[in-house]
C-alpha cells in the first residue's frame, strides 16, 4: 500500500532516460574492461620480466674514436666509484658479457633458423619477482637448461617486420615461450649444445638476459678468460630516477640513461585505446547516475507530504524506502542486464580468432566482475539516497 | 523505555520558540506539567495559542520549543527517527488537525495501513467501529470524496488502530454535531480504558465530550 502512495509520482520519462543512460553506460564500459583484458591476454598479460622502479641502465656514449678504437666504450673503477659516491646512488651493478660464442637455434614449421646470439647476465636481485619467482631463473650445470629473458622489442621486431614481410608465422608471447631452444656454445676448442627456453619478456632491459649462475659457469668453460674487462653497462638503483641531479650527474659524464620504457607499444596503444573507451564509457555511466539520483530526489520531494504522513503513522523510513530501493535496483539491473549482453555482442567481433587459439577465455570474466562491481555500487548508492532524502522528511 | 509503557510526560518550562518573547498565561507554557497514563486530558486554548504546536512536539515532528520535554524521565530532544517511529508505532497515537489522510486511498485503506503496523484490529472489528461511528456507507469510497465531518471520523478510527499509551486528538470533534460527538466519546473512552492509556484532546470551542477529563487552559 505505502507504494501504490509513492508510485504515483514515479515519472516513467525518466527512469527510461537513466535505464538508456545507464545501458549506453555501461555497455561501453564493459566493452572496454573487456577488450582491454582480451587483449591483455592475447599479448601474454606478463608485466615486464625485469627493472623493478629506480633503477636506470647506464651506458656510455658510443663516440667516433671508441668506433676507430673497435673496442665499447666502457666503465672503469674510478668511474664505478664515484657513481656510488653520489648521495642518490643506492647501489651499482655490472651486466657481466659473455666472452664465448653463441649460437642459438629453433626449429619452427619444420625449418630450422639459427643465429648467433650474445647472452649477458646481470644480479639476479635485479630480475622481476615474477620471472625469480617462476622457479625457472637457475641454472644447474649437472641437468643445464638455459633460461633466457628476451626484449620484448625483439619479439615485436620479429613479429611486425620480419615476419609481416617473410611470410613467416607471427608468434605470441605464450607461444614463443613454449618452444624449445637449442644453444650452442663455443670456445677454448670446446663445442655444448644444450637445451634452452624464453621463460620471460623484458622491457627497458636491452639485452639478451641469463642467469648469473649460468654465465659464471660457462666463462670459466668457454671464456678467454678475459672477462675481467670492464662494463659497458651499469644497472644504477636510484632514489628517484626523475630527480633532476641524477640527470645533471649522468649528463656531465657524458653517459647515456637507458630509460626503461613503461610499456611495450602495442600493450600501450590497446590501453591507452580502453582507456579512453573505459573513460567515455565512466563519463556516460556518471551522468546516468546524476540522472536517477536528480529523479530520485524530485520523486522523494513530490512525495513527501506522503512520506511525511507514513512516518507519522510509525513506519520507518527503511519500510517507506523499500520500494523505491527495488524499483530503482530493478531498472539498473535490467540496464546491467541489456549491457551485458550488449558487450557479448561487441565481444563476438574480435574474440573469434583469439579464441581459437585458446588464448582467451570464452566467459568474459573480467566483464562480468566489472558489470557486478558497477551494479552493486550503483544500487548501494540509490538505496543510500533514497534512505536519506525519506529520512530527512522526517522533521519538515 | 523499549516494550515497558510510557507512563509519564513531563514538560518543563516549554514554550514554543514563536512565543517565546511573549507573555503567556495558562497551565500548559512555562509550567511544570505532569500528565499521567490513565487520565483525560483536555487543553482548551484560543486559535493561535500553540496547541497545534505542542501535539509537534509531542509527537517528533517538530522541535522549535524551548524547555524540556521528558517521557519516562528521559528527554525526547535525544530522541532519534528510530526511537520515534518505535513511539508513533506502539505508544502515542495521534490524530492531527489537518487529519494526515490519504486522498488516493479509499476510507478503509487509509485505516488498515496504519492498522497492518501492528495488526491491532481484525478488518471486521474496524468495519464494526465504521459502522458505530454512522460511515460505514462511506468506508471503501476513496477519502477525496468524503466531507471534512467524515474524513474526521475515518482518521479518529485511524488512530485507534494500533496499541498507545496516550492518544493525542486535535480538534477531532470540529466539524462533528453533537450526536456525532457523543459516539466518537464513548468508542475514545472505551479504547483508552481498554489500554489503561491516558488521552490528551484539544478544543478551541466544540470539545470532544468526554467524561471525568481534566481541563487545562493553554
Amino acid at each position: 500500500m505505502i507504494w501504490r502512495l509513492l508510485r504515483r509520482n514515479v515519472s516513467v520519462a525518466q527512469l527510461a532516460a537513466y535505464a538508456l543512460a545507464a545501458f549506453v553506460g555501461l555497455a561501453v564500459i564493459l566493452t572496454g574492461v573487456q577488450f582491454y583484458s582480451d587483449a591483455l591476454a592475447a599479448t601474454g598479460g606478463k608485466s615486464p620480466a625485469s627493472l623493478p622502479e629506480g633503477r636506470l641502465i647506464v651506458s656510455k656514449r658510443v663516440g667516433l674514436s671508441a668506433t676507430l678504437r673497435g673496442e665499447a666504450p666502457s666503465f672503469t673503477p674510478g668511474d664505478i666509484e664515484s657513481l656510488e659516491a653520489q648521495p642518490w646512488c643506492r647501489g651499482v651493478a655490472e651486466f657481466t658479457a659473455s666472452d664465448f660464442g653463441v649460437h642459438a637455434s629453433v626449429e619452427l614449421g619444420g625449418r630450422v633458423l639459427q643465429t648467433a646470439l650474445f647472452f649477458e647476465s646481470l644480479p639476479d636481485s635485479l630480475m622481476s619477482a615474477e620471472v625469480r619467482g617462476s622457479g625457472e631463473w637457475e641454472f644447474h650445470p649437472e641437468s643445464p637448461f638455459v633460461p633466457v629473458v628476451l626484449p620484448r622489442d625483439y619479439l615485436a621486431l620479429y613479429n611486425f617486420g620480419f615476419a609481416a614481410s617473410g611470410k613467416m608465422p607471427p608468434l605470441s608471447e605464450g607461444m614463443i615461450s613454449s618452444v624449445p631452444l637449442a644453444v650452442t656454445l663455443t670456445g677454448n676448442g670446446l663445442r655444448e649444445t644444450l637445451p634452452a627456453r624464453i621463460v620471460g619478456f623484458s622491457d627497458g632491459l636491452n639485452t639478451i638476459a641469463v642467469p648469473q649462475a649460468f654465465m659464471s659457469w660457462a666463462s670459466g668453460r668457454y671464456g678467454r678468460g678475459d672477462s675481467v674487462s670492464a662494463p659497458s653497462r651499469l644497472i644504477v638503483t636510484v632514489e628517484d630516477p626523475g630527480s633532476p641531479a641524477v640527470t645533471r650527474y649522468m649528463e656531465s659524464r657524458g653517459y647515456e640513461i637507458a630509460a626503461p620504457a613503461a610499456d611495450d607499444g602495442a600493450g600501450r596503444v590497446v590501453r591507452t585505446l580502453a582507456g579512453v573507451v573505459t573513460g567515455v564509457g565512466g563519463t556516460v555511466m556518471i551522468l546516468a547516475v546524476v540522472i536517477l539520483v536528480l529523479s530520485l530526489f524530485l520523486l522523494v520531494q513530490k512525495s513527501r507530504s506522503a512520506i511525511s504522513g507514513l512516518l507519522l503513522l510509525g513506519y520507518t523510513p527503511g519500510a517507506i524506502s523499500r520500494g523505491l530501493v527495488l524499483m530503482s535496483v530493478g531498472v539498473t539491473l535490467g540496464a546491467t542486464a541489456a549491457a551485458f549482453a550488449g558487450m557479448l555482442a561487441a565481444r563476438s567481433m574480435w574474440v573469434g580468432t583469439l579464441e581459437a587459439e585458446s588464448l582467451v577465455s570464452s566467459f568474459p570474466v573480467a566483464g562480468f566482475v566489472a558489470a557486478s562491481v558497477l551494479l552493486a555500487a550503483v544500487c548501494l548508492l540509490d538505496a543510500a539516497v533514497i534512505y536519506i532524502k525519506v529520512r530527512g522528511c522526517f522533521r519538515s | 523505555m523499549r516494550d515497558s509503557r510510557l507512563d509519564l510526560i513531563e514538560l518543563r518550562d516549554v514554550v514554543p520558540a514563536p512565543l517565546a518573547d511573549e507573555r503567556t498565561s495558562g497551565e500548559v507554557w512555562r509550567t511544570e506539567l505532569t500528565l499521567h497514563r490513565g487520565t483525560f486530558y483536555r487543553i482548551d486554548a484560543a486559535s493561535g495559542a500553540g496547541k497545534s504546536s505542542l501535539c509537534a512536539f509531542l509527537m517528533g515532528t517538530r522541535v522549535d520549543y524551548k524547555g524540556h520535554i521528558l517521557y519516562n524521565n528521559k528527554d525526547i530532544s535525544a530522541f532519534g527517527v528510530r526511537e520515534w517511529c518505535r513511539l508513533r508505532e506502539r505508544h502515542l497515537a495521534y490524530l492531527p488537525q489537518e487529519l494526515g489522510l490519504f486522498d488516493s486511498l479509499t476510507a478503509m485503506q487509509n485505516v488498515l495501513l496504519k492498522n497492518a503496523l501492528t495488526d491491532y484490529h481484525s478488518e471486521a472489528e474496524i468495519r464494526t467501529m465504521f459502522g458505530q461511528l454512522g460511515i460505514d456507507t462511506r468506508a471503501d469510497r476513496l477519502v477525496g470524496t468524503l466531507s471534512v465531518g467524515q474524513k474526521q471520523r475515518v482518521a479518529l478510527i485511524r488512530s485507534l488502530c494500533q496499541p498507545f499509551d496516550f492518544l493525542i486528538l486535535d480538534e477531532p470533534v470540529s466539524h462533528l454535531d453533537a450526536e456525532s460527538n457523543l459516539r466518537c466519546a464513548e468508542m475514545v473512552t472505551a479504547e483508552a480504558r481498554g489500554r489503561e492509556a491516558g488521552v490528551i484532546t484539544t478544543s478551541v470551542g466544540n470539545p470532544l465530550s468526554l467524561a471525568d477529563v481534566e481541563i487545562l487552559k493553554l
